[in-house]
Parts: structure tokens; C-alpha cells; sequence
């Protein structure tokens, strides 16, 4: 290997300090797509699945705000925290893994000329958009409407990933075992490539159409603008950058070097203006203007200090001198601290923000009145207030629930508010007895962590019972023993609970036809039922199944409940 | 000048020509050459358009071995020891070498319907598995296969149950249905299921097949055994066949007529069945039954395991006798009862 | 829409004026396949820059070993499957739940009974055994009573008549875990009027066609199904028998107070291992009936004289919860019951919480306190060493209650 033109190690290049992010970022999205690979029954062990969740400080500042409260992991918030407060946004370009999909992909279809890059990589005034959206999101969360799952990267990527990527991920698996399978091979050979190995059927997902469009919309933004999402919408971005006015280091720009060629501009990640005065709050750390700079002007450093004010002579006459030498840059700027956003606008956010929670909680879905029957949410999760304060929309427990029984919320049943958190369906699956695993995944807390002996109600939680997600009700009308003298109680059958919640009245009955048919009309015990739903899956009534359940009865809820029951002090 | 510009437009004439007209020629073709053909998609009736269902069927006598005339038909085997109780059972009715040769390809179709720990006696014991793969292995078997289509999620079932650790240790492929592993089954005379889907992948060049089945009480059947076993062979819409259960249990013995099958009496689910879920629901019965004939086998279970010989059978046992296919009648069938250990 | 294809970077950097140019490149630009590495125009590069880089990547390899290290720890309570064997309250180790295949306490254990049960013209007929969970398949309703006595397992036989199968003596052996228990179910179940036979190693009585017996941690229960000479005879059969057949003990020291130094009835001795009074505190407790029927004194052993002093404090509170102050006499604070007005009090002598519960009056009260003082001070106490946790909620029966051994899979 030969050394570099200025001498220095061939290493020294290869593995500068662009090279170490590039696989940097390449290390962290693979770990977070590894994370989302083993959120799955047969692959959790231990794995820290929701870590890049847990590590987003705008999920643990934001349910902080709704709650007042850190809830277990997401005190790990600080380890992109502190290195923010040192570097400034770090995470965007070297850790996130959206911003890393959004950098890969302008990359790879980029068509323009330099020219048409260095344009593109200018400042614009829509990207303080982003600062806005933090500020609404921000101010909603402190009313205790937690909203910031519609954008935060974290979470739109985890809930896009879950609800289309895995089942496609799927569909790829099963297709592919398929074609090897018939060709005499063992078609187990492609499961690593599925994301629910072993689930029985195709897993489906509510409104995965709607989730897919979006990301194939904000990644081809791109080719408009590049990394439009993080410079525009993002807004952890704007959180990060927000934080980033107190960082210590950050890319100086020597006048005395500077021709003013606007290169570094040419792969500038953030838009941050390396080639004039460094806006703190834009800048990704990405390193691409040092790579670009042939004069080497630019070097990222500890605490530099804006030169301008001692800057002599005129700049204009070229007389201009720094420390005795001679100014080449006719820009003396090199730095802004803060956003570029007017006082006016954080203002206009804020009351945006303020206007926007009573136009959200009024509406009905969310309330104890009005709300919708088949807003059925898993075991352990709070009491719909509560849940709307902790909720992320990142849909890992839609992703690691073994029976798809977990479906992301339309407008239908959670309203706007709700919108992408978790319900259950129950024609598509049921609630697992045995089963806590959307508890485990949770990373705020909206799924509190709960044993499985809290879940079944059984040891410690013998007195509390087991939880219940809702009560089943029989539709007597569609029931074939009840309307149409035919035998069935699935049911009684799969009603996991001990004793049945469905017992059955039992009667012998002459048909229509004059056959004698023993019927057991099936009935429901309230005080059993735990609202799994497996009655209803397995109802051969598909369509619009004789049992069903609803939310009426669900033990997170005091104003939901069904029957009269005595209430403990501390409830 | 002209000449030159003349013969460019005629060569690009005749390219554009030459294209559309080969675009024409092939639409023509593909749309009216007559149906058999090379590259013609012609359908005048809408019949080459539908869908060709693929129907497989099972050998002509099932999985069964020549009946012996000499060896009992139900092996029984008291005791503490599951392990050695189940060999007991099985040297009872004439010792695995009568059922499994070297080289065969045996599939064991156990009853992992639920999530459930074993202790709750609504799936197979994993011990009892776990013994009778370690038997077929030593016959000589080349693959062991143990394969069931769960009610709840397969994974789960087949983990918590205990069954994925215990077959797996003992040397035997899970086989975990996926949506590509069924496939039509015909059988021919049963009532309800002469075509429904069937958990194929398991048995592509299987030889032999064993049921190892709990002794579970039943909410609509009333007892689910050896026979009822069978029900997790199938895919579809299962949920309809609770509208005649009893029909359908009688078609699934006319489905598989297998090599053997083990009753799993180490628990009796005595009530709450077929799910349990409490220990109160389950209890001890020391007995491993092996048979050549499910059906005796089950009334065996009915009546000494689950203890309701004062009532009567449920209806399957006489629909299943009246195809000729079991002995509802155990204690007319050759037995060797054994107390071991 | 841009009508051609951008022209590629230009791949000479210098001058920024020759980088804006449109002239063309030398080569097309490949970003998928590049040969020579990723270009920079830079002109130096430092060695600082690479050690902070290896310092970066040694930090992945750090997270990367963290999150192996994670995922090969999982909470085992995550996929346990424990859990769902506790329904009902029901322990794992019983009849039905343990390891099978394994030799372990979960099997049935043989019976204490003898062999030579049936009498000539009997047959002993199937010996059948219940453990905590599959009591009630025997004794649907009455489970909760044994269960309170320590109940460990229940040995059930049934002896017929050869003439007459209906006619049969049904024998239940409850194993208890331990005398006190066997006496105090025993106390609990005999019906008034009748007297216990005591003997050094147990108490029994014969109540026309039924006999009760307890020897050691046995409480046995054989009831005849008539009051036939046949049945009698066979119950006066067993009674020997069994008497001497299963092993006994020495009654337990609240037996030894109250019949031996207080002189009262064995009779009218009953022991209580949880809930005495209907106190959720009051566990281990001895108790004798005085003459009247309603005065009861009673006794707890503790670990020392604080734990006297507290538990007989908390009586206090107990009795005053459903009654008012009647007064300080005979060195304790005595309450008078508000709804039926008898007197209740405790207080503590040494180790031992002594207490008068339900006498008619203070005067009876007080001087029924004062004999039980006096006969615990004549107690060795050592006794109370002997006692687990007298009183203070840690009773044998929870010890039954706990799981004791792992679900097999």
C-alpha cells in the first residue's frame, strides 16, 4: 500500500473518519433491523428489542412531559443525550436507522451534478417546519396527548417495518419454501428469512396499505430533496438540533483556507452551510465537508471561536487579515447557534400545540363516554387516559404478538388520537392465555410489564383475578344451535379458562327434518369470561361471528366495567 | 441528400412496421390459436382459466401392518416408570420390530393442541413422546417425524407444552404447519371430509404413522383419545366440524388407519376438557395403552382411565364400528395387561 | 423532469471553477462498483482521525457484546411455564403434576393402613388416595376444613360387605402433618355430648356407627353406612386394630396444659392452626371450652416475651374491633363484646399469649385468666422453641400451600 500524498499512512485514509461512519451507520441499522428480526416468539430471549426506541430522547423527554415519569428502560435516552450535548446530532448520521435508509437511498438513485448537489444541499426556509411539528408534538404531549409516535423516525420505522416489511418478509419465506419445497428441498431453509416463523397463516395488518405508501413516499423525497424527512419533518432531529446550540464540539471553517468554492456543500448531509457560517442545529456531524474540502479548511473541533470580530481590515478590499494572515473566504460568519426560527413562529407553534389537545380530546373515541366497542386493547395496558399519555405508536407489540390478534388502530377505533396503537382483532387472531410478550416489548410502559401470573391472575394476583380485555357476548341470532338446530359450541371447546366461561344449556331437540339432534346452546358467564377472544376466532360464523367480543368489562378501566364488583382501597 | 434522408425513413419504416406487425401476429396467436397449441392462451369456456386442484390421497390400507392373529390388539402397562411402561406397552402388542423396520420414514402424530404446560394433561406427555421416539429410533427408523396442527399458535404450543424440547432431544424433526404444508386429501366414502386440506408436508414419503394421544375429556365429543387425534392432521375450516363431531371423528378414523397408537394415560384430563387448565381438572392414571385398534384402545381409556364405564359410550364408538373400522368392545379384544415397575 | 441524464461528478477536483464545469469526465462514474475506493478531495489526513475511528469501532464491539450478552440472559419468568400451573391455588407438587417418569414425591405413597382390615364375610375394596388438588373429587365441599389442618393426603378405603354390597364401612385417613392438626380437626368434627377416649398416644371415640380416631398426624374418620350389628361389629373390629397399627405420638403440649395441669376435659381442648376467632393473625392457637360452654381460655406459644407481648396486643385490637373498653383488672385491658356482651381479654405470661374469650362476665373473666397464668408458668419453656413462628402468620399450612418442587416440563 502506498502512503497518502501528504505522507501520512494509507490506513489513515481508508479508515478516516467517514469511512468509520459509514459503517458505523451500517452497524446500527443492521442491529436494528436484527432487533426487529428477533422480536418473535421463537427469537426473543433476551434481546433488548425495543433499544432504539428506548434510546430516542424524544420518547423518553415526551412521555416524561405526559407522565411525569421515566419509565424502566427509557432512561437510556442519555446515551444519544449526552453525546448530542458533546457533538451535536450525531445520532442523525451515524445511529438512526431511518436517517440511514434516507441517506442510502438518495445515494443510490442520486442523478444530479455537482452543480445541482451543491444547490440541493443548501439551507432552506422550510426546514424549520420541523421545529414546529416539535413544539405542537411537545405542547400536546404536556396536555397528556402523546403524539409524537405520527413522526418521531424511531417509531414510524419500527411501525412500518412491523406492518409492512415483516409480513412481506413473510410472504417472501413462504413463497420461496414453497418453490424448493416442491422441487423436493426442505423448504425450512428460507424461514430465517420470514419474520413470524412458524405462525400458521400469512399474518395480515389493518391499513398496511396506507403505512407502505407513506414510506414509499418519504423515501422517494429524496430524489426532491435530499434526506427531506430528517431536514424537514423530523422531529427528533429538531430536538437533537435544539440541543445541539449547547455542544461542544463542531465543524470550524478557516477563513484564512476558505476559496469559497461551496464544495463542502456537495454531500452535506444536514444542509448546515459548512461553506459560510455553521448552523449547529442543522449539522448531521457527518464529516462529508472535510472529506470534500480540497483546501482543507474544514476540521471539527473543541469549543472554536467565531473569528469575525477579529477579522482586520476590509473584506471587500481584500485587505482583510486573521492572527497576520491573509483572508481568502469572503464570509467572516461561521456560526449559528440556534434554529433559524423567528421568536414569532416558536410562539405560533406553541399555540398551535395549545388549540390542537381540545381539538383532539373531543373528540369522541377517546373518552369514557363514546368510545368504540372494538377498542380492545392488550392485557396490561393503562386506562385509556393514561394509555393515550405512554403510547408511541411504534407498534412493537404488533410486530412480536404470536396470533396477529394485534392490529394497528384505524380512525375508526381510536380515533386521531389513537390512530396505529394497538387493538384487538379478533377475526384475524385471539389473546393468547399463556402469552405476555407485547408487555415485554413495550417500551413506555402503555403495556405495562406484567407476569404471567399477574395475566391468569393466579399466586400474588389471585385476589385482583385474572385481567380482562373485554366480555364476550352471544349473538343468538347468527348461533347455529340457537337459530338453526345445528350442533357446534366451538366455542365451549376452546374457552381457555378454567372452569368454561361458556356453559352450555343442553337440550335434546326433534329438527325440522325430524331428526333428533342433541343441542348445546351456549351461554356466557360474565364473572369468567377474560375477553380473549379465541370464542370469537373460532366461531365458524366468520363473517360476523355469533360470540364477540367488546371492551364493555375490561379490568383497566373502572368506567368500562360491566358487572357490579366489589372495588379494593386501592383501586 | 433526399435519397439519404429517403432510405433512413424506410429502414425506420420497415423496423416500426416489422414491430407492430409481430406484436399483432403474436397477440393474434396467443388470443385465437386453438387452446392446445404452443404459446396459446385461448380459453373459450372459462374451464383452462380455473384453478387445477391437486388431490392426493393416502396409501390404500393406511399405515397399517398385517394383523396378527396370535398377538393382543391392546397392550396395557401400569406403573410409575412412563419409560419403561411405554416399552411394556408396545412389546405387548407384538414389540416395535413388528411396526417400524430399518429405513423407514415414521411420522408421530402427537396432541399439541394447546398452549399448555404439560402438567395440565391437554397435550401428549413430552416423557411419553420422548420414550416412544427413542423406541422407533432404535428400530431403526431413518426419520422421525412429529408433526400437529395446533389450535393456538404452533410454536408457542409446541414450546410451552414441552413437546419441541422433548422431540428434538430425542432425535426427532418438528414439523410446524405452514400455510404451504397442506394440501387437498381425498377419502374416499367419508361423509363430510371426502376432500379437505391436509397437513401433507409430514407425510411425503412417510412409512409409518403412530398416534401418541392424552386421555382428555371432552366439552362436545365427550372424550378426545386416539381417535379424535387425527383432527390435528387437518387444516380448513375446522370449526365446522363441531356441526356433526361425531361423523367426523368416524371419518378420520376411515382417514388414517395408522401403523399404531399409543394412549398417553400418564394424565387423565377428566374434565374441563379438552383445554384444562388447572391441576383440579387432571389426574393421575399410571397406564400406557398400545393398540392396533384405536377404537378399543379408547373405550380401554373411556372406561378405566376416565372412569365413566357406568355411562354410555359416546355415539363416535358405534358410527366408527359400523364402518368396521375398531372394537368398541375392549374387553372382547386379545389384551396383555402388565403391571411394570 | 429532467430530460437527460446528469452528467457525472467530475472526478479532478482543483479549482472550484473547474469542478462547476461541464466538461466531460474521464470516467463514468460508478457509485456501485467503485474500483478505487470512495474519492476525497482532501489534502491530509491525520493519524488522530484514525485512532478516534478505531476508538468508535471498538465501541460498536462493545454494544454488539452487550446486546449477545442481553440476549443470552432472558427473564426466565418471560416463557416460563409455572405460571399457569397455579390455577386455583393448586401446588405443584400433587398427584398428577410432578416430574413423571421420575421417582419423586409426586407418586402415590403407600398406605399407612393395614391389610387386615375386613372382618370375615369383607372385602377391602380399592385403596384410592387424594392430594391437595383431587380432595374435593372425594370430598366435594368439606376440602377447605382439612386443607386449614395442614391437610397433606387423604387414604381412602372402602370395606363391603360380601352379602350385601351396600352395605360398606368407608375409612378416610387424613394425613394432617402433624398431632396438633390431627387432634384439632378431630376436636372440630365431634359432635357435642359425645367424650374422647384418651390415650397416651391419641384420642378416639365411637359415635354409634361412625368412629373417630386420631394417632399422631392421622385423623381417621371410618363411618358405617347402617347401624347394622354387622357394621358395629366391624368397627369394633377396626378399632384395635387401627389403634395399634398406626404409629401415635404424645399429645401436644396445649393438651398437656389444659387436660393435665388445668384439669379440663380432653374434650374440651380444641386447636386452631390459622384463623382462631376468626383473627387472620391468631395461628397455632389451643383453646379449652370451661363448664359454662361459652368461656374460653386459650394459649399461643411465641418465640419470647416480646412476641407475647405484641400478639396479645393484637388480640386486644381484634376483640376491641367489635367491642368497647370493659376495664383494666387482673393486669390486663378487658373488652366487652358490643353486640353479645361477653367479656374477651389477652395478655402475656413469658413466652406465652394467654387470653379469656366470650365469658359472661369480668369477675368470670378474671379469674379464668388467672388460672391459665398461673398453669403456663408451670409450662417448660422450652416448648416455645419447639414452636415455628407461633402466631405470626408463617403457619404449617402455608408451608403445604407452596410449590415444593418444579412442573417437569
Amino acid at each position: 500500500m502506498n502512503p497518502n500524498k501528504d505522507g501520512s499512512p494509507w490506513y489513515t485514509r481508508t479508515f478516516r473518519i467517514t469511512s468509520v461512519r459509514i459503517f458505523t451507520q451500517a452497524f446500527f441499522f443492521s442491529l436494528f433491523m436484527f432487533l426487529l428480526w428477533v422480536t418473535w416468539f421463537s427469537r426473543l430471549q433476551g434481546y433488548p428489542v425495543s433499544l432504539f426506541l428506548e434510546v430516542d430522547p424524544l420518547v423518553g423527554i415526551a412521555t416524561a412531559l405526559s407522565t411525569h415519569t421515566i419509565y424502566r428502560w427509557l432512561w437510556r435516552g442519555l446515551w444519544v443525550l449526552i453525546p448530542t450535548l458533546l457533538l451535536g446530532r450525531v445520532f442523525c448520521n451515524w445511529m438512526c436507522p431511518y436517517g440511514t435508509l434516507h441517506q442510502f437511498f438518495g445515494w443510490l438513485f442520486n442523478i444530479r451534478n455537482n452543480r445541482n448537489n451543491i444547490d440541493k444541499n443548501r439551507y432552506r426556509g422550510i426546514y424549520q417546519l420541523k421545529y414546529i411539528i416539535l413544539t405542537v408534538l411537545l405542547v400536546l404531549a404536556a396536555f397528556g396527548s402523546l403524539q409524537i409516535g405520527l413522526l418521531d423516525p424511531i417509531c414510524l420505522l419500527v411501525r412500518t417495518m412491523a406492518i409492512t416489511v415483516a409480513p412481506a418478509s413473510d410472504l417472501v419465506a413462504l413463497n420461496l419454501g414453497e418453490f424448493i419445497a416442491d422441487r423436493g428441498g426442505d423448504g425450512r431453509l428460507v424461514s430465517f428469512l420470514s419474520s413470524a416463523p412458524g405462525a400458521p397463516v400469512q399474518r395480515i395488518f389493518t391499513g398496511a396499505w396506507f403505512v407502505g405508501i407513506l414510506i414509499i413516499g418519504l423515501v422517494g423525497m429524496n430524489l426532491i430533496i435530499p434526506r427531506f424527512f430528517c431536514r424537514v419533518l423530523c422531529p427528533l432531529g429538531a430536538l437533537l438540533g435544539v440541543l445541539s446550540r449547547f455542544s461542544l464540539w463542531r465543524i470550524d471553517r478557516d477563513v484564512t483556507k476558505c476559496t469559497d468554492c461551496d464544495l463542502c456543500l456537495k454531500h452535506c448531509e444536514g444542509a448546515s452551510d459548512p461553506q459560510a457560517a455553521l448552523r449547529k442545529s442543522e449539522c448531521f456531524v457527518c464529516f462529508n465537508c472535510i472529506d470534500d474540502c480540497p483546501e482543507d479548511a474544514l476540521s471539527f473541533r473543541l469549543a472554536p471561536v467565531p473569528v469575525k470580530d477579529r477579522i482586520i481590515g476590509k473584506i471587500r478590499e481584500g485587505t482583510a487579515s486573521l492572527f497576520g494572515k491573509p483572508l481568502r473566504s469572503k464570509i467572516p460568519e461561521t456560526e449559528i447557534v440556534a434554529p433559524d426560527m423567528p421568536r414569532r413562529r416558536w410562539v405560533f407553534a406553541t399555540i398551535t400545540g395549545v388549540l390542537a389537545y381540545p381539538f383532539l380530546r373531543l373528540s369522541a373515541a377517546v373518552n369514557a363516554r363514546g368510545f368504540n366497542e372494538k377498542a380492545i386493547r392488550p392485557p396490561g395496558t393503562v386506562e385509556e387516559s393514561e394509555f393515550l399519555e405512554r403510547c408511541i405508536k411504534c407498534d412493537q407489540c404488533i410486530n412480536v404478538c404470536p396470533t396477529n390478534v394485534l392490529q394497528p388502530s384505524t380512525l375508526a377505533e381510536g380515533g386521531f388520537e389513537g390512530l396505529w396503537t394497538p387493538v384487538m382483532n379478533f377475526s384475524v387472531g385471539f389473546c393468547q392465555l399463556n402469552c405476555t410478550l407485547c408487555s415485554e416489548v413495550c417500551p413506555t410502559g402503555a403495556i405495562q410489564k406484567i407476569s404471567l401470573e399477574q395475566k391468569i391472575g393466579v399466586a400474588e394476583h389471585e385476589e385482583a383475578g385474572p385481567i380482562k380485555l373485554g366480555t364476550a357476548f352471544f349473538n343468538r341470532g347468527r348461533c347455529l344451535p340457537w337459530s338453526m338446530e345445528t350442533p357446534c359450541v366451538v366455542c365451549e371447546e376452546v374457552c381457555p379458562v378454567t372452569p368454561k366461561a361458556i356453559g352450555t344449556y343442553d337440550e335434546e331437540f326433534t329438527r325440522w327434518d325430524g331428526k333428533i339432534v342433541t343441542l348445546n346452546k351456549p351461554y356466557m358467564r360474565p364473572e369468567l369470561c377474560i375477553g380473549c377472544g379465541i370464542c370469537e376466532h373460532e366461531c365458524p360464523v366468520l363473517d360476523d361471528a355469533a360470540v364477540y367480543v367488546t371492551a364493555i368489562g375490561e379490568t383497566r378501566s373502572d368506567n368500562r366495567s360491566l358487572l357490579l364488583e366489589r372495588r379494593s382501597g386501592n383501586t | 441528400m433526399p435519397q439519404d434522408h429517403k432510405r433512413i425513413e424506410r429502414r425506420a419504416f420497415l423496423k416500426k412496421a416489422g414491430t407492430a406487425g409481430a406484436l399483432a401476429l403474436g397477440a393474434g396467436w396467443a388470443s385465437l390459436a386453438p387452446p392446445n397449441w404452443l404459446f396459446s392462451l385461448r380459453d373459450p369456456d372459462g374451464e383452462r382459466g380455473k384453478p387445477r386442484k391437486e388431490v392426493i390421497r393416502l396409501p390404500e390400507n393406511g399405515f397399517a401392518v398385517e394383523p396378527s392373529a396370535t398377538l393382543p390388539v391392546l397392550g396395557v402397562a401400569r406403573g410409575q416408570n412412563l419409560d419403561a411402561m411405554v416399552r411394556a406397552s408396545i412389546d405387548a402388542i407384538g414389540g416395535i420390530s413388528r411396526f417400524v423396520s430399518s429405513g423407514d420414514i415414521v411420522v408421530i402424530k402427537p396432541n399439541v393442541a394447546f398452549e399448555r404446560s404439560a402438567a395440565l394433561g391437554a397435550t401428549s406427555n413430552p416423557v411419553v413422546l420422548a420414550s416412544l421416539i427413542r423406541i422407533v429410533r432404535e428400530a431403526g427408523a431413518r426419520e422421525i417425524r412429529v408433526a400437529d396442527n395446533p389450535i393456538e399458535s404452533p410454536e408457542s404450543c409446541f414450546q410451552r407444552s414441552g413437546i419441541r424440547q422433548a422431540a428434538v432431544e430425542a432425535g426427532a424433526r418438528i414439523y410446524l404447519p405452514t400455510p404451504a404444508d397442506f394440501d387437498t386429501l381425498n377419502v374416499p366414502g367419508a361423509t363430510w371430509i371426502e376432500e379437505w386440506p391436509f397437513f401433507w408436508r409430514p407425510f411425503i414419503g412417510a412409512d409409518k404413522v403412530i398416534g401418541v394421544a392424552p386421555v382428555k375429556d371432552h366439552n362436545l365429543c365427550r372424550a378426545s383419545m386416539t381417535t379424535k387425534n387425527w383432527y390435528g392432521l387437518l387444516g380448513g375450516r375446522r370449526n365446522q366440524f363441531h356441526q356433526d363431531i361425531h361423523g367426523i371423528i368416524s371419518d378420520l378414523a376411515l382417514m388414517m388407519k395408522p401403523t399404531f397408537v399409543l394412549l398417553d394415560g400418564s394424565r387423565v384430563l377428566f374434565r374441563s376438557g379438552p383445554t384444562g387448565g388447572s391441576l383440579a381438572d387432571v389426574r393421575e392414571g399410571h397406564t400406557i395403552v398400545a393398540s392396533t385398534d384405536s377404537l378399543a384402545a379408547d373405550a380401554f381409556g373411556w372406561e378405566e382411565l376416565l372412569g365413566r364405564g357406568d355411562e354410555e359410550l359416546p355415539d363416535y364408538f358405534a358410527q366408527v364400528a359400523a364402518r368396521g373400522l375398531g372394537n368398541p368392545d375392549w374387553r372382547s379384544v386379545t389384551i396383555k395387561d402388565r403391571q411394570v415397575g | 423532469m429532467m430530460k437527460h441524464r446528469a452528467v457525472p461528478d467530475d472526478t479532478t477536483p482543483s479549482r472550484a471553477g473547474d469542478a462547476m464545469s461541464n466538461m466531460r469526465p474521464r470516467h463514468n462514474e460508478d457509485r456501485l462498483f467503485v474500483r478505487d475506493g470512495r474519492k476525497s478531495y482532501r489534502r491530509s489526513y491525520s493519524f488522530n482521525e484514525f485512532r478516534i475511528g478505531m476508538a468508535v469501532l471498538l465501541a460498536l464491539a462493545c454494544v454488539l457484546a452487550w446486546v449477545a450478552w442481553k440476549g443470552a440472559h432472558p427473564d426466565p419468568d418471560l416463557l416460563s411455564s409455572d405460571a399457569d400451573l397455579l390455577i386455583k391455588g393448586g401446588t405443584i407438587a400433587v398427584e398428577g403434576s410432578a416430574p413423571l417418569g421420575t421417582s419423586g414425591s409426586g407418586q402415590s405413597n403407600s398406605s399407612p393402613l393395614p391389610s387386615n382390615l375386613a372382618l370375615p364375610g369383607w372385602t377391602v375394596g380399592n385403596m384410592s388416595q387424594f392430594g391437595w388438588d383431587n380432595l374435593y373429587v372425594k370430598i366435594n365441599g368439606r376440602e377447605d376444613y382439612y386443607k386449614s389442618f395442614g391437610f397433606e393426603r387423604l387414604y381412602f378405603v372402602s370395606i363391603l360387605m360380601d352379602e350385601n354390597q351396600g352395605t360398606a364401612v368407608d375409612i378416610e385417613l387424613y394425613d394432617l402433618g402433624s398431632a396438633a392438626n390431627a387432634l384439632g380437626a378431630y376436636a372440630g368434627e365431634r359432635s357435642p355430648g359425645t367424650r374422647p377416649d384418651v390415650t397416651e398416644s391419641g384420642m378416639g371415640h365411637l359415635d354409634r356407627n361412625a368412629l373417630f380416631l386420631t394417632r399422631g398426624a392421622y385423623y381417621l374418620r371410618a363411618i358405617g353406612s347402617d347401624e347394622s350389628p354387622e357394621v358395629l361389629a366391624e368397627l369394633a373390629h377396626l378399632r384395635p386394630l387401627l389403634e395399634n397399627s398406626l404409629t401415635g405420638e404424645p399429645l401436644p403440649w396445649g393438651y398437656a396444659l389444659f387436660v393435665g395441669s388445668m384439669g379440663f376435659d380432653p374434650g374440651a381442648v380444641a386447636y386452631a392452626p390459622e384463623n382462631a376467632f376468626s383473627f387472620g393473625f391468631a395461628n397455632h392457637v389451643y383453646s379449652a371450652t370451661l363448664d359454662d360452654g361459652d368461656t374460653e381460655v386459650f394459649v399461643v406459644a411465641t418465640r419470647d416475651g416480646a412476641g407475647a407481648e405484641a400478639l396479645a396486643e393484637q388480640f386486644h385490637e381484634g376483640f376491641m374491633s367489635y367491642g368497647t373498653e370493659a376495664g383494666t383488672s387482673g393486669g390486663i385491658e378487658w373488652v366487652k363484646d358490643r353486640y353479645v356482651g361477653t367479656i374477651s381479654g389477652a395478655g402475656a405470661n413469658g413466652p406465652w399469649t394467654i387470653g379469656v374469650h366470650a365469658a359472661p362476665d369480668l369477675e368470670s373473666a378474671v379469674e379464668a385468666y388467672g388460672s391459665i397464668r398461673q398453669a403456663v408458668g408451670s409450662l417448660d419453656p422450652a416448648i416455645a422453641d419447639l414452636v415455628p413462628e407461633a402466631g405470626t402468620g408463617e403457619g404449617e399450612s402455608e408451608a403445604a400451600d407452596a410449590p415444593t418442587e418444579e412442573g417437569g416440563y
